[in-house]
């Protein structure tokens, strides 16, 4: 386990670093709040123990930092300060640490003090159960495949590639990639809401069942964000409940469910919408084939402005090797059969639809003309 | 000016506490000790600086910053008259800060005899 120390006292730093990799661990050093800051959100660190006064930033005020946002897990902090007490432990619990131990330290008992967080933090089981709640959603779809497991690469590889840009460069960090390939999955959670005789329908849906279907995205939303709400352990799921409600929006305001545009579309629901599709076109249907690569990429980049954010799309044309490759890693040996009916909405989307006749079936997102 | 005794004082450092604190590595203590040192001629110019432009501000930060090295090496005397310091600093009581210092400097003295000695014995 990757622990984070922070110090601006060397003398002391060195000691507490080089005992914990006597104990085994992977230490890393920062002298001030602020340094350590910015390692936390790389997302490779989730136990600090961190010193009190500090230049730049205190172990007070990173405490507090963490405690502000939502990250890919729980960070556990360990305060070490020479201040005693109980008015000193009650600040420090406060600000948000979940232990506090007093200088001069015994190694022995830090040890002992960072088991116990490495404990807490293993009963986080939660990107098992997360990714467990989407195969579960997408159950009742029969032959999705691996379609989740290549969706979070796709958001995955959109976010880091992204997170190069200037931009955006104060929006995507390490955990916020981390967190899309967590969360990603569960961008079709709703459809557990949608009766079977809609979704398991063989046929074309009528205007009315198409309805029911868009409700998917509005479903999985306000489950998550009840789920979210007042549970700070549970933070992530805002990103989660993001990504359910808007990844069928449209750039230019033409989705649904509440026609949205531009960046009133949360990155991640941006993010999502273009990896979501690509896995369409990519995807054998009972009534198309699989796209190439090539083919997939054409469609996808004629849509730029139109259904997808032109900086999503640019990021895609810039990671085709990686799409590949993920397509290549996790393609499905059993073709798709009538049950995929994910590929029955598309007409809602491309706004072929009228009151009394429904159109050819599509893929729920894909672009007009598919 | 405080008298420095001539003989070292076994509570100048608490060497098997710095070992049991160190895990047993030696290489570790003689660089702690080292750095420490060093560390700590800085840490007392600045604490003298701060007590002649009557910086009680700084002086406690500077106590404070000593007080907490000193008790993670173990060094007794010099963890008590830091801590002292930064009471009095923090209580704005400046008059006794430079016997605070004074007391502080003998007690580097002491820890450089008693490092002295460690290596002579090793």
């Amino acid at each position: 386990m990757r622990v984070l120390v922070v110090d601006d006292d060397p003398v002391t730093s060195e000691i507490i670093v080089e005992d914990l990799r006597q104990f085994g661990y992977d230490v890393v050093g920062a002298s001030d709040g602020q340094e350590a800051f910015d390692l936390i959100r790389t997302g490779q660190f989730h136990l600090v123990i961190s010193d009190w006064q500090m230049p730049k930033m205190s172990g007070l005020e990173l405490c507090r930092e963490i405690r502000k946002r939502q990250w890919s897990g729980y960070i556990y902090v360990i305060l070490l300060t020479s201040r005693s007490g109980v008015e000193n432990v009650v600040c420090g619990l406060n600000a948000g640490a979940d232990d506090f131990l007093t200088k001069p330290f015994h190694p022995q008992e830090l040890r002992m003090r960072l088991r116990t967080g490495e404990r807490i933090l293993a009963l986080e089981s939660r990107d098992l159960v997360i990714f467990a709640m989407a195969k579960l959603a997408e159950f009742r779809d029969k032959d999705t495949g691996a379609h989740l497991e290549r969706m979070r690469e796709y958001s995955r590889i959109l976010a880091e590639e992204l997170s190069h840009w200037p931009k955006y460069a104060h929006v995507i960090d390490g955990d916020y990639v981390q967190l899309i390939y967590l969360t990603s999955p569960l961008h079709d959670i709703g459809k557990v809401g949608v009766p079977d005789s809609v979704l398991l329908k063989p046929g074309r849906l009528s205007p009315e069942e198409f309805e029911l279907m868009k409700q998917h995205s509005v479903l999985g939303g306000e489950t998550l964000r009840a789920v979210a709400e007042g549970r700070s352990t549970a933070q992530f799921l805002v990103m989660a409940q993001d990504i359910a409600l808007t990844h069928h929006e449209h750039y230019n305001g033409h989705g649904y469910p509440n026609q949205l545009r531009g960046e009133q579309i949360p990155l991640c629901g941006r993010i999502v919408a273009l990896a979501d599709v690509y896995d369409a076109l990519r995807s054998k249907r009972v009534y198309k084939e699989a796209f190439s690569h090539d083919t997939a990429r054409d469609t996808i980049a004629q849509e730029s402005g139109r259904q997808f954010d032109p900086d999503v799309v640019q990021a895609f044309l810039n990671c085709e090797k990686d799409f590949i490759a993920v397509a290549n890693r996790f393609r499905d040996s059993a073709p798709m059969t009538l049950r995929d009916n994910s590929a029955l909405v598309s007409q809602v989307d491309l706004g072929l639809t009228d009151n009394n006749n429904a159109a050819p079936a599509h893929d729920s997102n894909l672009p007009v003309g598919v | 000016m405080e008298h420095c005794s001539e003989e070292i004082d076994p509570f100048a450092l608490d060497l098997e506490a710095l070992k049991e604190r160190c895990l047993g590595n030696l290489a570790l203590v003689e660089r702690v000790l080292a750095k420490f040192t060093k560390q700590l001629d800085t840490d007392l110019a600045e604490l003298e600086r701060a007590i002649q432009t009557r910086d009680a501000t700084q002086a406690a930060q500077v106590a404070h910053r000593i007080k907490g090295t000193a008790g993670s090496v173990a060094a007794r005397n010099l963890y008590e008259n830091a801590f002292r310091a930064e009471q009095r600093a923090l209580d704005m009581q400046l008059a006794e800060l430079p016997r605070d210092l004074e007391r502080m400097r003998c007690d580097r003295t002491q820890l450089l005899k008693t490092i002295e000695g460690m290596k002579q014995r090793a």
